[in-house]
């Protein structure tokens, strides 16, 4: 193999994308000429920088927030939901409804997200309304 | 709208966000690379979902986070690429020809072997990625930063694997040749930095 064939298949050996038979023939190739060497040492080495948790980004809250409530479970009110449409959107779809119950309810409820279900859920349970809803 | 049809609603909404939303920090990460700006790249994402609880019956058997990465990137090039000057994503007009110009390894070449890449800081390393021209950045981001194979990077971008490989290979050629300045510039200015401090304690004697 010479560099030139090499050249492209450098990267899919970096990325893993090369089936055993060519997997070996290029790291064979790569083992006898100090120029492929480098540059797969090179690839590596900025795979390994930009895997770092660092380079991606974590989502503003205000973002999630937003999506959260653009969200049809988000804005469902359960003034309007009866005994057995309450019995349903439990079994349907978890915090999201238990929350959307819970604003039937004059208490303030924090914008959260995993904890905001569970701190409903104390919620309905301090008010009786566990039993009455499972 | 009845008791009923809010309920399948609700259910259908519990669970998109629980298939969904677990990816948000990947979309915006995305976001960011392909935009270079936080509030575009917010209200891409936040796009992106709604987008995607609207044809989230669509999906079938597929990976969510390649999906939700190409709804995001459609929104990207329709939606904010007519806000810029230059048009972003404008891959399917780009010829391909433009990559393969300069055969990739003859690249490589001028860079020196001897030249080791050393480790630099994330942020520089995000202001490396944010430099590349946007053909070459996208795949960058879908494959170092994402993780995503050859075969989801092809189905998102819309091209053959094969251009999937070859801007992949350019943009790791172009990256390369940027780190390798940008660790010469931090050399040049931890010297600059340690002279001036040598001069400071001269002056102080």
């Amino acid at each position: 193999m010479t560099c030139e064939e090499a050249g492209i298949l450098l990267h899919a050996l970096v990325d893993n994308e090369l089936d055993a038979g060519h997997t070996g023939q290029v790291e064979a190739h790569a083992a006898s000429c100090p120029h492929c060497t480098a540059q797969l040492r090179d690839y590596r080495e900025m795979h390994a920088a930009m895997s770092a948790p660092e380079v991606s980004y974590r989502a503003p809250e205000r973002l999630r927030g937003r999506i959260e409530a653009a969200l049809p479970s988000a804005t469902v009110t359960t003034l309007r939901i009866g005994a057995s449409g309450r019995r349903n959107l439990l079994k349907g779809f978890g915090m999201g409804s238990v929350m959307s119950s819970a604003l039937a309810y004059p208490a303030a409820i924090a914008i959260g997200s995993e904890r905001r279900g569970l701190r409903v859920y104390a919620l309905l349970k301090g008010l009786h309304l566990i039993p009455l809803l499972e | 709208m009845s008791d009923k049809a809010e309920g399948e609603d609700a259910a259908r909404a519990g669970r998109f966000r629980a298939a969904a939303l677990p990816h948000l920090d990947a979309v915006y990460t995305l976001a960011r690379y392909l935009l270079r700006d936080s509030s575009d790249a917010e209200d891409a994402v936040q796009e992106c979902y709604l987008r995607a609880l609207r044809h989230f019956d669509t999906l079938r058997n597929q990976d969510v986070k390649p999906w939700l990465f190409a709804i995001l990137r459609n929104v990207c090039r329709v939606e904010y690429g007519r806000r810029s000057r230059v048009l972003l994503y404008d891959v399917n007009a780009e010829p391909d020809n433009a990559e393969g110009v300069m055969p990739l390894w003859r690249e490589a070449q001028d860079t020196p072997e001897t030249e080791m890449l050393h480790k630099i800081d994330a942020q520089t390393v995000r202001g490396l990625v944010a430099a590349l021209p946007d053909v070459f950045r996208e795949v960058i981001v879908l494959r170092e930063i994402e993780d995503l194979s050859y075969r989801e990077i092809a189905t998102i971008v819309g091209v053959p694997v094969g251009t999937v490989m070859s801007r992949l290979a350019r943009g790791r050629a172009m990256l390369r040749e940027a780190w390798l300045k940008a660790e010469s510039n931090e050399q040049h200015a931890a010297k600059r930095a340690g002279k001036q401090v040598e001069e400071s304690e001269e002056n102080c004697k």
